[in-house]
């Protein structure tokens, strides 16, 4: 039997949903009693109301691999944000392939002081 | 009742418990404060202040320096070579932890990249098993070192924490229920404290309900 995880059935839930997305949008609306001094568990939980936020916004979009039944899906969730870890990870090294370097005479956005 | 009539009833009772679980989850949610009942009398237990953390962690200096000066006490590297001696490998515990961690990372990638019903069905339980053996594995290292002055140290703060933060409702005051440390572990109420701590743990260590 696959394992249950409150924490996520309850941030994903349509109207926890509801109320961060508006808290976002509304400094005056508060989603704990409190307003600071958040309790790990608290923290914990708005970190997975921003992923499942993030993933409604994916859903939205029709991002490939991404559909209700995997939103619902506690491993299937942990394995669409793994893929687009590492897809985000993948497309930052884009950049300058190991090994590169820069031809000695290329400009510079450094500035320095001519002889 | 038949097998399948039994697995109805089962499910049925694990789900209620599950929706029991979220709403418990729920309240605790709602502030850095939770009060409960106890033996008809109102308690409440809160997250530490800096005055408070600042207290406990000065007493679990002094803990520490006195388990410094005690032979009886040892590090977790002591620990782990006193139990390499006994064939018990912690370090290699920590390695098949990695392994699991790399098997079901390949396995989440091989979940997120497949549509088909019964595919998803195989990897959802083989990450289940990896998951649970990770688990395991975790469990019966934190029994192997759970005496090392570490650990100690770390379930000292936990008491010490609950004795700060357990108050009670007089009247329309609160109060704190023990006036020392000492009044809190020679008190008999050891179902009252072992509530204060779960709520504590699940506010503030996130662990399970």
């Amino acid at each position: 039997m696959k394992t249950f995880n409150p924490l996520r059935i309850l941030a994903r839930s349509p109207r926890w949903q509801i109320l961060y997305a508006r808290s976002k949008e509304h400094s005056g609306l508060h989603l704990f009693n409190n307003e600071t001094d958040f309790t790990p568990l608290q923290i914990a939980f708005l970190q997975w109301l921003e992923i499942y936020h993030s993933m409604a916004m994916d859903l939205a979009m029709k991002e490939k691999g991404l559909s209700k039944d995997v939103f619902e899906d506690d491993y299937r969730c942990d394995a669409y944000l793994y893929l687009r870890e590492h897809k985000d990870k993948n497309s930052e090294k884009k950049g300058p392939q190991e090994g590169y370097e820069a031809p000695v005479d290329a400009p510079s956005v450094i500035f320095k002081r001519g002889r | 009742m038949n097998e399948e009539q039994e697995k109805m009833m089962t499910d049925v009772a694990i789900k209620l418990r599950e929706l029991n679980d979220i709403d418990v989850l729920e309240q605790f949610l709602k502030s850095n404060v939770n009060e409960f009942i106890f033996c008809d009398k109102h308690y409440r237990v809160q997250k530490p202040n800096p005055i408070q953390k600042e207290e406990a962690n000065k007493e679990r200096m002094k803990r520490y320096f006195t388990m410094l000066k005690d032979s009886a006490y040892m590090f977790r590297k002591s620990l782990v070579l006193l139990y390499k001696e006994k064939n018990i490998d912690i370090d290699a515990m920590d390695r098949e932890v990695k392994n699991l961690y790399l098997t079901e990372n390949g396995l989440l990638k091989k979940l997120g990249n497949t549509q088909d019903p019964m595919d998803i069905e195989v990897l959802e339980k083989e990450i289940e098993v990896i998951r649970k053996q990770q688990q395991e594995m975790f469990i019966q290292k934190e029994e192997l070192l759970k005496y090392c002055i570490e650990h100690q140290l770390d379930d000292f703060l936990k008491f010490y924490l609950v004795y700060l933060v357990l108050e009670v409702k007089n009247g329309d005051k609160w109060e704190r229920v023990y006036k020392s440390y000492e009044d809190f572990m020679a008190s008999p109420d050891e179902i009252l404290q072992a509530k204060a701590a779960q709520v504590f743990a699940v506010m503030i260590y996130n662990e399970n309900l």
